[in-house]
């Protein structure tokens, strides 16, 4: 609108990079310009995305636009662009928009108060505002890309950074939550680690993903694959066709670890350790959201190879039943979660599962174009009612300094801004009309009820149940109910719970409204996403996709409020009803291990793979090491020996070369 | 390569001027040899000019208008001279460039040399000037006197080093050098006796349809194949292959370290261009035999030099015998035969030309500058002493090891694909694993330079010219690290303009 779409596209992720590389700069100069920029940087970001909005709510298309290109040996270019589709425009608004409000919320959350009163910032900051528009820029950068070494560039940077802030406070000295760590600060920097270390597994499979997809198709540009595709679909030999399915299969392990699915589901729990902020930033914003824009990306290309070679399937098969266990598994973990954090967490893995179900179906029902929108749908309402609740939760944990909801309860009454958005946010995740989270859950339910995915559809159906009830367990326990020890405790100390600053609720009241009403624009939503390029056999039709609709899926929503709410409401809102004998029970400790996977993981990975390494360094290594030693020693011994042959005489020189020529030509004659 | 071929139209285009004047004023015969009778002209002006001062921006200018008139006097239209005996093509001008940027690099760390500077650059700039004749000579008798010419300065710039020891490595390469020559001698003389010509077109034309006769060919064969053999040992001697590689390091690490930048930069790769010329367009008919020559002369050349350079502890020695090895890496593109084999050999020349290059201007100025020979034990803490220095000694190190940091990685990648698509997968895993041998050395400079406790802590001043150019080369070897094409697009017109 204001700034011209090819440069706008540029500038998106070139400002926060620009920003991130130039935050210490800022600080050098002073302390408050480096906030200030960042959330001017922050806020710069988010018009320039938001900007890009009107242009293609008015006119969807696909633009490919070349900046440079690397020339690297005869033949072999390789493009670095931008692709600016209505699917990148809208990761691109979701990342700076919520990822500005995060920077704004910031501001306020990451300072506080020490004993006589005086504002205290944390001294890591230029860190802190570094790596956060790092994040944003690299995710949008990410999402922008319209290739997918790029992308990778992008997914690399996003991993570092959630790495970087994940650990952010990992020089704290308080005790550790978990007893393996001897501080806060360790645990949290271990923490980092884990999430780095498990997207890391994914990210490998990505990068063999993508090197085996540029070996079958020959680029990496998006644009490129899909619209070539009849030529090198129609070149495939018998073991490119065979690879093609692994690649696809590959490139998914990406996703799997970023958005945090089964079975790489486990570091987004831990991720937790980190400030609220970046969590809400992780969950909302950036990082998992970037691995269902990777699969939403390639749903269309590989939909369209997908009518020629039909071992494609087990593609979409995967991405659906991950997605489906995924939202299952984790919904029922969240039950038993006392941090509320915690909760937030495994919701979002949940429905990022929802999201994954909903993208595979897109091969697997007949209308694949409801099912591709249900999926981008409940991204763009995820990012919203997310970002929402995990800044509130961030407002609460301020308030009270404590993460368990066993030392909440009762604060609606001194935090009723905080209180009513959370509210909002609880409503919309629970699918409750007519918030955001309604819309796109239902959607979700059509597509599978009519794609005639029943099985897929039970598991979305529980775990909507699931979903509400824990989410109101969460509501109930935070603000409703008795108060808790530990606020009593604080308000004897004089320490009165309080509403947060004007800079985080002005956030929260933002993506309330957003929430609230989001889900009236589904109708431009459709009209939004028709620029999406699609191939030549599969077209997506958007204009014939019902907007609004309620049918026999609506039905099952308002079961799920029923069967999810009310009991919630019963056991946490109005109290009385002891299920302390449940702790004992072998279910609830099967939950709250979070179903032993991680466990396990323990068992088979790490203790696993330290035994193997203790057992190849006695057995294996030593022996090895020896040889090795011998091989070295042996070759000093021939080099020294050899050298000795080196008198420099010259006559053994010439002698040397006559004998050259005797020796090269019975080589040629006789040989 | 997109952007160099534009690059030169437009120097061409700026250089107009000069062209026309040329064009005016020089005889047609001498317009293709214009850049080494520019260099000659030079030589005697830096002789005339040295008896006084130093000579040093005489000799430059005399390589920048040599330069400007490789340019701007398109190859195709102005390449011949002398009756086409020296014609300039698209692979005699990769060489050309070759020693042009090493004739930059060595005149200016020239100022390092102690004694009379005049005759130093009156018999760098004549030896160039056969330098270039060797790599435009299309007539055997034209690449004799073009090899003489660009030997025989060197004899005498060898012995100009510093200690009593240059004199015996120049008498060692002296006395090879001359049995190099008569073995040359002999072997033209056979193909003249054999095809009654010595022009290499000719040459290939009649041995060609000799060998088709089926009642002359056993008997012209061994007569050609000796030739084939000669040819290589002589040539190969300047190059520094197996079997004539023996003088290498004794002169290498005697002579002023300058003048073994120039003879490991630049004549070594006039000897590799000879070769292509001489085998893949004179002698092609016997391609069968001097390929399996060449794969014998690439093993056992990369394996003599990766094993003795680990025992060495003079750096230069070192640097002479990884030079070695590199020239066997380099032959493994020659054996491989194809445009793609010749092009990545050429490649890997450039390259190497400017790594080795600037990796002994580095150890000679600290050699002159601490006065004594530097071994492993100089190097240590010299990333704190002199940071520049250590930081592109390194580089140029890491470059020759083939870490891809600089375009070292791209030559030696390309080397070994092109004997892979040759069908010699085996001379490629050869390649690598003499690579991982030549790990013990390399690493061991950045071990030194970096890893180990200094144990002086004075700062090693550096002159800055030699300084200067080696910042320059690596900036072009770094930059060719992500843009190989650069120059490896033009490379392969070079290797087409041979084989095609």
């Amino acid at each position: 609108m204001f700034v011209p779409l090819g440069l706008a596209a540029w500038l998106v992720f070139a400002v926060p990079l620009t920003g991130a590389a130039l935050t210490p700069v800022f600080a050098k100069v002073h302390e408050s310009l480096r906030d200030a920029m960042a959330v001017l940087v922050g806020f710069v970001t988010a018009f320039i995305a938001l900007d890009m909005v009107p242009e293609m709510l008015a006119s969807p298309s696909s633009t490919d636009i070349v900046l440079l290109r690397w020339n690297v040996v005869a033949g072999h270019v390789i493009d670095f662009g931008v692709l600016v589709d209505p699917l990148s425009v809208l990761l691109a608004t979701i990342a700076g928009g919520i990822g500005s409000l995060i920077v704004l919320f910031s501001v306020g959350y990451m300072t506080g108060y020490d004993e006589d009163g005086n504002l205290v910032k944390d001294p890591a900051l230029t860190r802190y505002y570094g790596f956060m528009q790092l994040f944003i820029g690299g995710m949008i950068l990410l999402v922008m890309a319209d290739n997918l070494l790029m992308t990778f560039i992008g997914w690399e940077v996003v991993g570092m950074c959630s790495y970087a802030l994940i650990g952010f406070w990992h020089n704290r000295a308080q005790p550790s939550p978990v007893p393996e760590y001897a501080t806060e600060g360790e645990y949290n920097a271990a923490c980092g680690m884990k999430a780095f270390m498990v997207t890391r597994v994914g990210d490998i499979g990505l990068l063999a993903g993508i090197l085996l997809l540029y070996f079958i198709t020959g680029t990496f540009n998006y644009t490129e694959i899909l619209e070539t595709a009849p030529t090198w679909v129609g070149g495939l030999t018998s073991l490119t066709l065979g690879l093609l399915p692994i690649a696809a299969l590959l490139v998914f392990a990406g996703p799997i670890g970023k958005s945090a699915q089964f079975p790489l589901h486990t570091w987004l729990p831990e991720a937790m350790a980190g400030p609220t902020t970046v969590s809400a930033l992780i969950h909302a914003a950036a990082m998992v959201k970037a691995g269902v824009y990777l699969v939403a990306r390639l749903v269309p290309i590989f939909l369209e190879v997908f009518t020629s070679v039909a071992s494609l399937m087990v593609f979409f098969q995967t991405v659906a039943w991950i997605g489906a266990i995924t939202a299952f598994m984790s919904a029922t973990m969240a039950l038993v979660q006392d941090e509320i954090k915690k909760v937030l967490a495994y919701s979002t893995i949940s429905q990022l599962g929802y999201m994954f179900m909903a993208l595979g179906a897109t091969g697997l029902v007949a209308e694949g174009v409801a099912a591709y929108t249900a999926g981008t749908f409940h991204l763009l309402a995820h990012a919203i009612f997310k970002a929402l609740l995990f800044l509130a939760a961030g407002s609460v944990l301020h308030a009270v300094q404590s993460k368990s909801m066993r030392d909440m309860g009762g604060l609606s009454r001194e935090m009723r801004v905080t209180a009513a958005t959370f509210t909002v946010g609880a409503l919309s995740l629970a699918g409750v009309f007519p918030f955001i989270g309604f819309w796109s859950k239902e959607l979700i339910f059509e597509a599978l009820w009519h794609g005639e995915q029943y099985p897929l559809f039970a598991v979305a159906f529980i775990t909507a149940i699931l979903t509400a009830f824990y989410t109101f367990r969460m509501v109930g326990m935070t603000f409703f109910g008795e108060k808790s020890q530990h606020v009593r405790d604080l308000e004897a100390h004089g320490h009165h719970v309080h509403e947060a600053p004007p800079v985080m609720t002005v956030p929260l009241v933002l993506l309330a409204l957003a929430a609230t009403v989001g889900g009236l624009f589904e109708l431009a939503f459709f009209g939004f996403f028709s620029g999406v390029r699609t191939g030549e056999a599969v077209h997506f039709d958007w204009s014939h996709l019902a907007p609004f609709s309620l049918g026999v899926t609506t039905l099952f929503t308002v079961v799920v409020w029923g069967v999810g709410i009310v009991p919630a409401y019963l056991i946490y809102f109005r109290g009385g009803y002891d299920f302390s004998r449940l702790k004992t029970g072998a279910l609830y400790r099967f939950l709250v291990n979070r179903w032993y996977i991680n466990r396990v993981y323990h068992r088979v990975f790490v203790d696993g793979y330290l035994w193997l390494s203790r057992a190849l360094r006695d057995r294996l290594e030593a022996g090895l090491l020896a040889s090795g030693e011998d091989v070295a020693r042996g070759m000093a011994r021939v080099s020294r020996g050899w050298r000795r042959t080196m008198t420099g005489v010259l006559n053994t020189n010439v002698l040397a070369m006559m004998l050259g020529i005797v020796a090269f030509l019975c080589i040629v004659l006789f040989l | 390569m997109v952007l160099p071929l534009q690059l030169s139209d437009l120097l061409q285009a700026l250089t107009a001027p000069i062209r026309d004047v040329l064009v005016r004023f020089v005889p047609e015969q001498w317009m293709g040899s214009l850049p080494a009778l520019t260099l000659v002209l030079f030589a005697v002006l830096a002789l005339l000019v040295g008896r006084h001062v130093n000579p040093l921006p005489v000799s430059l200018l005399g390589v920048v208008l040599s330069a400007v008139t490789v340019v701007t006097l398109d190859a195709s239209t102005y390449g011949s001279s002398f009756g086409g005996l020296f014609v300039r093509d698209a692979f005699s001008d990769f060489f050309i460039y070759i020693i042009l940027i090493v004739a930059v690099l060595v005149l200016v760390s020239s100022t390092l040399y102690g004694g009379d500077k005049g005759p130093y650059d009156f018999l760098l700039l004549t030896s160039m000037a056969g330098a270039i004749w060797v790599v435009m000579a299309t007539d055997l008798v034209g690449l004799f006197l073009a090899w003489e010419l660009m030997s025989t300065p060197t004899y005498v710039l060898t012995a100009l080093g510093p200690h009593r020891g240059a004199v015996d490595g120049a008498v060692k390469y002296f006395v090879m050098g001359m049995m190099a020559s008569a073995l040359m001698l002999f072997g033209i003389a056979l193909v003249y006796g054999v095809t009654g010509s010595t022009e290499l077109a000719t040459v290939a034309q009649t041995l060609n349809t000799m060998s088709a006769d089926p009642t002359v060919a056993p008997t012209m064969s061994p007569t050609v194949l000796l030739a084939v053999v000669l040819f290589i040992l002589s040539f190969g001697f300047k190059t520094g292959i197996f079997p004539g590689w023996m003088w290498v390091p004794d002169t290498y690490s005697t002579a002023d370290g300058s003048v073994t930048a120039y003879l490991a930069g630049a004549t070594k790769k006039t000897g590799v261009s000879a070769l292509v010329r001489i085998l893949m367009v004179g002698l092609l008919v016997s391609q069968l035999e001097w390929t399996l020559l060449l794969v014998v002369v690439s093993i056992m050349t990369m394996v003599i030099g990766n094993v003795l350079a680990l025992a060495q502890k003079n750096i230069m020695r070192m640097l002479a015998y990884s030079s070695i090895a590199m020239m066997g890496y380099l032959f493994i593109g020659l054996a491989a035969g194809t445009e793609f084999g010749l092009a990545a050999a050429i490649f890997h020349a450039f390259i190497h030309a400017l790594l080795k290059t600037t990796a002994f201007i580095l150890v000679w100025a600290m050699a002159v500058r601490l006065r004594k020979v530097i071994t492993y034990d100089d190097l240590v803490g010299l990333s704190e002493r002199s940071p520049l220095a250590a930081a592109l000694l390194c580089l140029a190190v890491l470059g020759l090891l083939g870490v891809p940091v600089t375009g070292g990685f791209w030559s030696k990648l390309f080397l070994f694909q092109s004997a892979v698509e040759a069908d010699m997968w085996w001379l490629a895993l050869i390649g690598a694993l003499n690579t991982v041998f030549s790990l013990g050395y390399y690493l061991r400079v950045v071990r030194s330079c970096y890893m180990a406790a200094p144990t002086r802590d004075d700062t090693v001043a550096l002159a800055r010219g030699p300084l200067i150019v080696s910042v320059l080369a690596m900036l072009v070897a770094t930059v060719l690290a992500v843009v190989p094409g650069l120059v490896f697009d033009y490379a392969l017109v070079a290797a087409r303009a041979v084989m095609g």
